[in-house]
């Protein structure tokens, strides 16, 4: 693969730092979903990558495979987005212990949009503030949005919020499992060019 | 017939017949497809923002990325290999509003991507002569070389063919 142009400033350490902050925040997204599904969700190691926008939904698994996503974006002294996806079974595994109702098809009604992005909004937050916290900036998140679709369509949005200062994302990843259900699932981290910069210099490896 | 050649975002292909054409779950992002009946060259491109406005561009930026610069970008390269101006069809996709309760700066992308591409059509002097764009789910576009048939797949809904 070609060295895109927003890689080729980064450093292997600071990489490391950028992983290090999404692996902190997703261990606290965790916990707070473990307590939300009285179920322990463990994570796997997060892993950064610089990605050309054209193929980040391939690297997450196929643009046309079905996920149900949180979307949310960070806001204040960082900018980028933070994502919480679900593969097709798990969104419906978890609609079903949250709510005792069942996930027809690929509509999700109201109430169970507003579930999800519910859900999201917890372990986001705790994400953020985990973050935020590890380098001393104030950092909010904006109200979470939800949609069950082919993953390419949903994460699009965020890769456009992307595309307006940057060619390709650094895609921050961690994927998450549970101990006895069926629940597995992706925190994603895309922050912008300069709040990788900023998260960088804050960890002190600038 | 080999596999589709994927068209990922911000990008564009043109091609000779016989050959598919495929963008893989579009959401608030449209496909143009430009298609010339008598050669059967065909070109398909995956535009991400409506234009360059308040855009930090950089220099690996290709044209596709723009609705209003791609259909031109994509119109020439078709007209480089070959392809009879007055003829191209042109017909478009996608631009749907794919998150619920969505605050307001980020609401119109859809909308304003599909406007764009349809102005640019407009300047170009091509035929827009149908499009499926809009609404809430998202799509996979293809475009077949040999019938100049751009066929849409949802989640959602029906196949539909335009």
């Amino acid at each position: 693969m070609l060295l895109t142009h927003d890689e080729e400033e980064f450093k292997p350490m600071e990489i490391d730092a950028l992983t290090e902050a999404g692996n902190i925040g997703a261990g606290h997204a965790a916990t707070s979903l473990s307590k939300l599904l009285r179920e322990h969700i463990m994570n796997k190691s997060t892993n950064s990558q610089f990605i050309p926008l054209s193929q980040v939904p391939e690297a997450l698994g196929g643009a046309e495979k079905a996920v149900a996503g949180v979307y949310t974006t960070l806001e204040g002294e960082l900018a980028g987005g933070l994502l919480m996806l679900f593969p097709d079974e798990s969104a419906k595994t978890l609609v079903r212990l949250l709510t005792d109702s069942e996930l027809e098809g690929y509509e999700l009604t109201d109430f169970q949009a507003s579930l999800l992005s519910e859900v999201g909004n917890i372990c986001l937050c705790w994400y953020i503030s985990a973050i935020s916290k590890m380098i001393g900036l104030d950092i909010t998140p904006s109200p979470p949005v939800a949609a069950y679709d082919m993953i390419g369509a949903v994460i699009d949005l965020p890769l456009i919020q992307l595309g307006k200062v940057a060619d390709s994302a650094l895609v921050i990843m961690t994927n998450f499992k549970g101990e006895v259900n069926e629940i597995e699932g992706i925190f994603l981290m895309l922050p912008e060019p300069e709040s990788r910069r900023i998260i960088a210099e804050r960890l002190g490896v600038v | 017939m080999d596999q589709p050649i994927h068209v990922g975002m911000a990008q564009m292909r043109v091609v000779a017949n016989p050959a598919r054409l495929i963008c893989l779950g579009l959401g608030s992002c449209v496909a143009v497809a430009l298609w010339d009946p008598s050669t059967k060259i065909g070109g398909l491109a995956h535009v991400m923002l409506p234009n360059e406005k308040n855009i930090r561009k950089k220099a690996d930026s290709g044209p596709a990325k723009f609705g209003n610069i791609a259909v031109k970008a994509l119109l020439e390269e078709m007209k480089k290999k070959g392809a009879n101006h007055v003829l191209i069809i042109a017909k478009i996709a996608g631009g749907a509003h794919m998150f619920k309760h969505l605050y307001p700066a980020m609401e119109d992308i859809g909308k304003k991507n599909v406007q764009s591409v349809r102005d640019s059509i407009k300047e170009c002097r091509l035929r827009l002569i149908s499009e499926d764009t809009g609404g809430s789910a998202g799509r996979t576009v293809e475009l077949d070389t040999e019938t100049g048939k751009l066929l849409i797949k949802s989640l959602h809904g029906a196949t539909i063919i335009l």
